[in-house]
């Protein structure tokens, strides 16, 4: 009895393999990954949700046969997890592509040349070129661009300023020096900061304090790799000075600005708990739906201010190309065409367009029309008056290779906890840009 | 007539059941090594780009700061964590022994029961603990009135290796007791009424009667602490992942950093094959101090 029990089973076990063999049509899976998640309470996300769902509403009436697979996943878990799948050439069919990462990508053949795709889309002639400049390599378009990242921007609270005494932010570091103490006598965190996951410096803070230093010729000259500019210069090192002297020993910034990432730091100041935070531009989508009334009231955007005799252009703020999605190089005919339609269909120009027509934030493509700016509120004129009016400046760990930014980012840890001089980190960063060089 | 059964026909039977698991451990554990061995010789950024360069990443390796200086992290957490796991561990096993010890069972799920949890969900759980505004340590601080030692605990350079050992220890105490009990329980009661009779105290017990019998468990359990601590990963993950900077690096979180993040697989092979020499090296060079130390005898 047992025996045919058994014999039952297994029989069971090996006619259930059966099913992967049989397929009545011919079903295409698209596999997706990308970072806009639900219930986040950030704009930039619920654009994207709402105009996927559509897309996919409306596709599948068109295309029956295909099916979309997305992942959707915070990107501080999922950048570790695609890059482990880029090293073992398992990338899914879709997935987000960092400017810094394209060139490794596109040496090692694991990105889809979309250019045909792109330029018979709708409305490509209107992207701005210097972003998809940033994904193209040999004229082959590697990525669509879905974002300008704004990454530096100053977000305050005007009443706590005006509290100590300051109308609106200062325009000297000495000024913000000061207000720092006063700050600290009432057990207010002038600037909150998290920069935990190493990034957060180098993005919103650096990128813009160096290039008031350097100049954007000497950055350019980093990012061709051309050997005309070195992390050793002696522009580079002041910025790293003055970076590690205004940080170190001051009341500038909470105690544990290392230690914690920044959605913590940012809720310091959506609660009301600090003055001032540095951070990007979906930053005004938090403070729109994320703040306190307050905070929500009082918030005005403004810039980290220039130095006296600064070799750089004044006021200027890292902004640019961020992030894109890509297709996988080993996707063929329909498969292809569907991953191509998704991300044209969604994150191209219809993300742009609505994103910059519904909320006020310039995206990827130019908008053609007139901008019904009615409806805005306060922190969106501003961020639009900021967008327009500032010259913007490459952003490090967006354009300088990702082997420089694994040493930077670190070092700049480091460098605000004061246990690395200015000279030793930027001899690392030089020796990882001796290392490119060489090949 | 047992010999012969065990070894005679039975042969291809015992072969059929341990196959699969030497075949597992093969493809698994062994084959990766090789495989690693012969990726390290290569420059390799991706599954694609592919350049021979011979030993080039071991000198490459033997020059790197970031390395050694994780190497000295494996090695402080090798001997932080022999002395607060196995001390920590033989004297919960010592007690958990004694006579006047009520609800022993209570005592030893309690303290295992930390080993059984991901080391991940541990490091997050105490990065929460050792948070600056919000954490335990900091409002105990607080509390008895010793507010000038607050301080960000995982975000300050100097003493992170000393913080992140603390997770550590806590989970991996209760691991190396059963182990110890296990060893105890094998020990003749008799030597102990004997000793205690002669007026040996616990003190006396412990080091001149307990600690040589338990020689050959004390060896394992170090052998266990160094080779899980030289591969130390998921704690210091969780909680600062290798930061401030590279001052909680690791050599194994380092390699993954390297291979994965930097895109630098042949290098991080090499790292990783590094991080095996060494490790067996570290494992020879303590038994042969403990067998000076303790005496000859069969290890």
């Amino acid at each position: 009895m047992k025996k045919l029990l058994a014999i039952a089973l297994s029989l069971c076990m090996i006619l259930s393999l059966c099913t992967v063999f049989a397929s009545a049509e011919e079903k295409v899976e698209v596999n997706i990954i990308h970072y806009f998640i639900e219930d986040s309470g950030e704009t930039m996300n619920d654009v994207y949700l709402e105009l996927e769902a559509k897309f996919l509403e409306e596709y599948a009436v068109s295309h029956p046969n295909v099916k979309f697979n997305i992942s959707r996943i915070q990107q501080a878990q999922a950048e570790e997890k695609l890059q482990t799948m880029a090293a073992s050439g398992t990338l899914p069919d879709v997935f987000p592509l960092k400017g810094s990462l394209v060139n490794n990508y596109y040496a090692n053949n694991l990105v889809y040349d979309m250019t045909e795709f792109a330029e018979a889309s709708e409305g490509w002639d209107t992207v701005k070129e210097s972003l998809v400049g940033t994904f193209t390599r040999d004229g082959k378009i590697l990525g669509i661009p879905y974002q300008f990242a704004a990454t530096s921007i100053v977000f305050y609270n005007e009443e706590m300023w005006k509290e100590i005494g300051y109308d609106s932010f200062p325009t000297s570091w000495e000024e913000i020096q000061k207000a720092a103490d006063l700050f600290a006598e009432k057990g207010i965190t002038c600037i909150s900061m998290g920069n935990a996951k190493q990034w957060n410096f180098e993005s919103c803070w650096f990128s813009t304090f160096a290039d008031r230093f350097t100049g954007t010729e000497w950055t350019q000259n980093i990012i061709a790799q051309n050997g005309k500019a070195s992390f050793t210069d002696p522009e580079f090192i002041e910025a790293l000075t003055q970076f590690q002297k205004q940080i170190v020993g001051t009341n500038l910034l909470n105690p544990d600005f290392n230690a914690i990432a920044n959605d913590i730091s940012d809720s310091m100041y959506l609660e009301g708990e600090a003055a001032a935070t540095v951070e990007g531009y979906w930053f005004v989508g938090k403070v729109q739906n994320l703040a306190t009334e307050e905070v929500y009231k009082n918030t005005k955007i403004a810039m980290l201010p220039d130095f006296e005799g600064q070799k750089g252009e004044s006021l200027t703020s890292s902004g640019g190309a961020g992030y894109s999605l890509a297709m996988n190089s080993n996707l063929t005919g329909e498969a292809a065409r569907a991953a191509a339609d998704y991300i044209l269909g969604i994150a191209g120009k219809p993300y742009s367009d609505k994103y910059y027509s519904e909320y006020g934030t310039p995206g990827a493509f130019k908008y053609e029309g007139e901008l019904d700016t009615s409806k805005f509120d306060q922190i969106t004129l501003d961020y639009l008056a900021f967008c327009n009016n500032t010259t913007f400046v490459p952003i490090y760990d967006t354009s300088m290779d990702g082997s420089i930014i694994s040493v930077m980012n670190p070092d700049i840890q480091e460098l605000t906890n004061g246990t690395i001089t200015p000279e030793k980190m930027a001899e690392d960063c030089q020796k990882a840009l001796d290392l490119l060089i060489a090949g | 007539m047992h010999k012969k059964q065990m070894y005679g026909a039975n042969k291809a039977i015992r072969l059929a059941y341990t196959l699969p698991c030497i075949l597992f451990y093969t493809a698994l554990v062994i084959l990766p090594v090789f495989m690693a061995g012969y990726y390290s010789l290569y420059k390799m950024s991706g599954p694609i780009q592919k350049e021979f360069i011979g030993l080039g990443n071991y000198s490459e390796l033997l020059k790197d700061d970031i390395f050694w200086k994780s190497f000295n992290n494996n090695l402080f957490l090798c001997v932080v964590c022999f002395f607060g796991q196995i001390t920590l561990a033989f004297i919960g096993a010592s007690l958990l022994n004694k006579r006047f010890l009520r609800f022993k069972a209570l005592h030893r799920t309690i303290q295992f029961f930390p080993s059984t949890i991901s080391a991940a969900v541990v490091g997050f759980v105490w990065s929460l603990i050792f948070d600056y505004k919000y954490g335990l340590i900091n409002k105990l601080l607080k509390y008895i009135g010793l507010s000038d030692l607050v301080k960000p605990w995982l975000g300050v350079s100097k003493g992170i290796m000393w913080v992140v050992s603390v997770p550590l220890i806590w989970q991996y105490v209760g691991y190396y007791m059963i182990i110890f009990l296990a060893a105890f329980s094998s020990l003749d009661r008799d030597i102990f009424d004997m000793a205690e009779i002669d007026g040996a105290n616990g003190w006396t017990l412990a080091t001149k009667i307990t600690l040589p019998l338990l020689k050959k468990s004390i060896i394992v359990c170090m052998m266990l602490c160094i080779s899980g601590n030289m591969k130390a990963f998921d704690h210091i993950y969780s909680m600062t992942a290798g930061g401030p900077g590279t001052s909680s690096m690791v050599m194994a979180m380092y390699a993954y950093k390297t291979a994965i993040l930097n895109s630098r697989i042949g290098y991080g092979m090499a790292m990783s094959i590094g991080i095996l020499v060494l490790s067996f090296a570290i494992i020879l060079i303590s038994r042969a101090l403990l067998q000076r130390i303790g005496g000859k005898g069969d290890y």
